[in-house]
């Protein structure tokens, strides 16, 4: 009994430091395009400015509450970005806007990961009937364009962050599956997972601990680039009112609050939508980065 | 040809089946007693159950489900909750406006991105090459309902030049036609590039290089065509998105469109009019796509000898 353990062990530590080494080859082929670090760094920023938003403004006082006084004032030192039309500090509202963005988009790309791999791992390991019924069924998730079908579950459930985050998940599960599905495709047939098998490891333990890990790097940048267009698609959907409710700071429905007086006050749809192309573009810069790290046939 | 023809619209059908299955479904969750609605507030329980007997509520889903599918086949969508007209014939003249929008965009992105990537390819890593990359970086980073909003604040609301509201003539579509254009137009830039790049390295470029044919002709003739495939793929994927695209814009310079109505119709909690329009938009887009492919088909000789092989 203890001989296998003992090899086992020293297996295990093999792969580690190899995939420490693969892991280090990544890190260096991706810190080599600078567009990639220069999506990172807007990452960065970003998760700082959202994560660290109360050291900047305070939420109540300067996103909240409505200030009537000091209503439409252009930016000056004491508001970055001006006020809006309640008297609210635009800056403040961008900040914990990103906040909003960065922790629905984060809760939905995991909520669609979590259903797109236990799809895709179960259409890939059984195969057969089964593959093929789960697949079809996502094919036609697939057909519909995904704000179709955002649309049609608002219109089902109603507003609300939960809802717009079911919303966009049940959007993303099919990519997801597909990804997973595939990569599980290619791993599937190899000697380690035969071994596993012989060893004794159930279904599931396989596709957790033997298969999932080698269908990581996809997985990883399809959630990156899934982030960017689900950021885009919170905007959007709020932007037309059918996403968070208008109280909440969100970047799309500060827009949509602003668009009567972007007349006389360009600055109120400004800063929102510039803070949206930021996001968006950091999360697709690091999404081609990584994918052409972990791929390095990919270039040309 | 006909045969393929064939064979791809019959694959239509149950696409078009499970998109209307699922989103009847996820409509069906809807809470509220649609009777009520109708009847407002101060209905008597007796009238609410004699509407929702007439209107089949108390059958079981799937077969309302499939007398809905037996109505829609001879275009009996139902009717509004709201205005209790057809459904069919708000749609028919919302339709148009979103897919002119959505085509226009479409041809405005082929039209100026396709030539972009072509000289990007050529010249790759020259000045051109970086700037229309960038270009396309930030165009897939702009979302689409706030290009609108600029553009419309620069060039209806300062300039004047076009009308921010509504599309009595051409000039209306202009704004929503570009803003629509330059979300797609990345993709296509780049889509260009990268197919004309591996055409570029072919064995039968270099044959044509080397038995003298002008820098031009291998572009137009050897090139360009070769890489013209993968881009009409590229033109139906996006003709999806677009559709989207246009739905979102339409609220930006208030046009009437699918977009606008279904966003009132989804606050308004009116079923049939959302369930019908989501459908309609789903076809319309699933037709655009068949159609891309049997262009394809006629494009591309390697489906094309496939098929005429087998009729003959």
């Amino acid at each position: 009994m203890k001989n296998p353990k003992v090899e086992n062990k020293a297996g295990a530590v093999a792969v580690s430091t190899k995939k420490n080494s693969q892991l280090a080859a990544i890190m260096k082929r991706y810190m080599k395009n600078k567009l990639a670090v220069f999506g990172l760094i807007l990452f960065l920023l970003l998760v700082v400015l959202a994560v660290g938003a109360d050291l900047f403004a305070d939420y109540e006082a300067d996103a909240i509450t409505q200030n009537m006084q000091n209503r439409l004032q252009p930016p000056s030192a004491e508001h970055l970005f001006g006020t809006d039309q309640y008297g609210r500090d635009v800056f403040a509202r961008v900040l914990f806007g990103g906040r909003i963005s960065l922790w629905v988009g984060t809760a939905t790309i995991l909520i669609s990961l979590a259903g797109g791999a236990l799809i895709g791992a179960t259409a890939g390991y059984y195969g057969g009937k089964i593959d093929n019924v789960l697949m079809r069924i996502m094919d036609v998730f697939l057909a519909i364009p995904s704000i179709l079908l955002a649309i049609s579950i608002v219109a089902a459930l109603g507003n609300g962050m939960m809802n717009l985050m079911i919303a966009l998940s049940v959007s993303s599960v099919p990519r997801f599956a597909r990804i997973v599905r595939s990569s599980i495709l290619t791993v599937k047939g190899q000697e380690f997972i035969e071994a596993a098998r012989a060893y004794g490891c159930r279904n599931g333990k396989i596709i957790v601990y033997h298969i999932l890990p080698n269908a990581i790097g996809p997985i990883i940048v399809q959630a990156t680039l899934s982030m960017a267009s689900t950021i885009l698609m919170i905007s959007s959907l709020s932007f037309v009112g059918l996403g968070l409710p208008s109280a909440i700071p969100e970047w799309g429905s500060m827009l949509s609050e602003a668009k009567e007086f972007m007349r006389y006050e360009p600055y109120l749809i400004t800063f929102p939508g510039i803070a949206i192309v930021l996001a968006v573009m950091a999360f697709n810069l690091i999404g081609d980065g990584l994918r052409d790290a972990l791929d390095p046939k990919l270039r040309n | 040809m006909l045969k393929y023809i064939g064979k791809r619209i019959l694959m239509m059908i149950p696409v078009v089946l499970g998109i209307s299955f699922i989103i009847f479904s996820i409509l069906a969750l809807t809470p509220g007693d649609p009777a009520q609605m109708i009847l407002g507030e101060n209905a008597s329980l007796e009238d609410i159950q004699q509407l929702r007997e007439e209107m089949g509520l108390n059958e079981n889903f799937l077969i309302r489900y499939v007398k809905y599918m037996a109505d829609a086949v001879r275009l009996d969508f139902g009717e509004s909750y709201r205005t209790s007209l057809p459904v069919v014939e708000e749609i028919l003249t919302r339709l148009p406006n979103t897919f002119s929008l959505a085509f226009f965009g479409i041809g405005l992105s082929v039209v100026i991105g396709v030539p972009i990537g072509i000289i990007s390819a050529v010249k790759q890593y020259s000045i051109f090459d970086t700037v229309s990359l960038g270009l396309a970086l930030i165009m897939t980073s702009i979302p689409a309902f706030w290009l609108g909003l600029m553009l419309l604040l620069v060039f209806a609301l300062k300039l004047g030049w076009f009308p921010a509201i509504g599309i009595t003539d051409w000039t209306g579509f202009v704004l929503p036609s570009v803003t629509l254009a330059i979300g797609s137009m990345a993709t296509m830039i780049r889509m260009t590039r990268s197919t004309m790049l591996e055409v570029i390295r072919e064995d039968y470029i270099r044959t044509a290089r080397s038995k003298g044919a002008s820098e031009g002709r291998i572009i137009r003739r050897h090139e360009l065509r070769n890489a013209l495939l993968p881009i009409i793929t590229i033109i139906g994927i996006n003709f999806g998105l677009q559709m989207g695209g246009a739905m979102i814009c339409e609220t930006v310079f208030s046009i009437p469109g699918m977009g606008s109505l279904m966003i009132t119709s989804v606050r308004q909690k009116d079923v049939p009019m959302v369930m019908a329009a989501v459908l309609f938009v789903a076809i319309a887009i699933s037709l655009i796509n068949l159609l891309i492919d049997i262009i394809y088909a006629f494009v591309d000789p390697r489906i094309k000898s496939q098929y005429v092989k087998t009729s003959r």
